[in-house]
């Protein structure tokens, strides 16, 4: 049931006809976008006839790729999120269609609209994309503010479970087990998990959170900031579960000293975010957040290796992975020892 | 007995050859494979000229903190160790272990990403005692 055949783009034709309140419905091109090791994203560009989105609409459709995370949501909810930051203010696709029919093509999936840039870290970080650095990071630190002060009834993201009593808990406590359960025995990491246990800052009130807020996952073209993407580890936590990750080493794409997103330095990232949100940011607590981006992104590295040397997924990228770990482990021992034993 | 050239200018040149004459020609969509496998090309060769000598240094200093075993052994006692927090308490115990952490962490990451390690500046910090 692959999205080329020309049976199943009838069937997707057909529904968008019936989402979409139109007439007719004709598909004039669909391609898959590059990018999306765990979800895929089509070019989707449709010719509709009658009802409110008649005329030719340029559209993504995304869906499951082959092979999915334990730890990344399911599409409805996904779109539920998106449809909620988008009415919210957060600059996002439009979402517009829900497709939980795995008869049309295969899998669930859902329709969003298309926007301009593209999402590749490594040319933002070295500045070929996305205009000044300064001005995309104060841009994408008073996008979060927005998405950080979205104060959603609970019921109407349902699929994202209830709000953790402790968020850093409730994130340290698969990562421990994992750590303590997996094949190798892993002292850095096991050292990371103790300074974080040892170290947990007071619960805060919990927000809406992207769960994946770094560069890479949002759009951007010459001119700067388009949108942002990927909002399938979307969650309720600590908001500065957030910003932590948006420092994490790895996303720097090689641009290390300017340590938010390889665009500007953490405190001016920090800067920009309380302007943005009139939350001040307490040093200490981002500094845990980043321990736990290192432990977090450690543990995804071994999972992904593990894909390939135990699942059978023959991807060099995923391999390679493998020798991540002592990046993370580098980032967990100059983190903790910064902080000091008094923090 | 080996012919000439060894393993380590076999792979130099291949890497090369992959690298400089190879990706060029590779539609766009395909150069970051080319460039995943230099990188893992690279990796091994690091790896092979380091030999077993951090190994050993390991295992050395692993030994004197837990005693006789195999380097497997002993990693997953020092983990065990940390997690049951033997080593919490700033005093003499933790000391050495924490010294055995930043040497283990640099050696694999002299190896697995020396451009990572070179940015953080870190090297030169530690070897000051105040990383």
């Amino acid at each position: 049931m692959a999205l080329g055949e020309a049976t199943t783009r009838d069937r997707l034709a057909h529904f968008l006809c019936g989402a979409a309140g139109a007439r007719a419905v004709e598909i004039a091109e669909l391609r898959r976008l590059s990018g999306g090791a765990v979800q895929e994203n089509w070019l989707l560009v449709a010719a509709i006839a009658g009802g409110p989105f008649a005329g030719r609409q340029k559209l993504v459709l995304r869906a499951d790729a082959a092979t999915s995370l334990s730890m990344s949501r399911d599409r409805a909810t996904e779109f539920a999120v998106q449809r909620l930051v988008h009415a919210g203010g957060v600059t996002v696709p439009e979402p517009l269609f829900l497709c939980r029919d795995a008869a049309v093509i295969g899998k669930p999936f859902f329709v969003m609209r298309w926007m301009p840039g593209a999402a590749d870290g490594q040319r933002v970080a070295a500045g070929e994309l996305g205009g000044a650095r300064e001005k995309l990071a104060e841009r994408l630190a008073q996008e979060l503010a927005a998405l950080h002060k979205l104060r959603p009834a609970r019921d109407a993201l349902a699929g994202l479970g209830p709000p953790p009593a402790d968020a850093a808990a409730a994130r340290l406590r698969p990562l421990a087990r994992f750590v303590e359960a997996h094949a190798e025995p892993h002292p850095v990491a096991e050292w990371g998990v103790r300074w974080l246990l040892r170290h947990a800052p007071p619960p805060a009130t919990p927000a809406l959170c992207h769960g994946d807020f770094r560069t890479g996952n949002y759009l951007a073209d010459e001119s700067g900031f388009t949108a942002l993407l990927d909002w399938d580890f979307a969650g309720w936590s600590d908001p500065d579960e957030d910003i932590g990750w948006f420092c994490l080493g790895y996303w720097r794409f090689g641009a290390y000293q300017r340590e938010a997103g390889g665009l500007v330095p953490r405190a001016v990232f920090h800067r920009a975010y309380e302007a943005a949100s009139g939350r001040a940011i307490d040093p200490a607590r981002a500094r845990y957040w980043e321990v736990m981006a290192a432990l977090r992104w450690l543990v995804i590295a071994l999972e992904q290796r593990d894909r390939f040397l135990r699942g059978g997924e023959r991807s060099l990228q995923l391999l390679l992975n493998g020798r991540r770990p002592a990046e993370c482990e580098l980032e967990i021992l100059m983190l903790t020892e910064q902080a000091g034993e008094a923090a | 007995m080996r012919d000439r050239p060894d393993g380590a200018s076999l792979l130099d040149f291949a890497r090369t050859a992959l690298l400089r004459d190879l990706a060029p020609l590779l539609p766009a969509e395909r150069q970051h494979e080319a460039t995943l496998i230099a990188r893992a090309m690279a990796i091994a060769a690091r790896e092979a000229a380091a030999g077993a000598a951090p190994l050993v240094a390991c295992h050395a200093a692993l030994a004197e903190l837990y005693g006789e075993g195999d380097l497997d052994t002993l990693l997953r006692r020092l983990a065990a160790a940390i997690r049951a927090g033997a080593y919490d308490a700033p005093d003499e115990t933790r000391e050495p272990v924490r010294r055995l952490l930043w040497a283990i962490t640099l050696q694999k990451l002299s190896e697995s990403n020396p451009e990572y390690l070179a940015a953080s500046g870190v090297r030169q910090a530690t070897q000051n005692g105040s990383a």
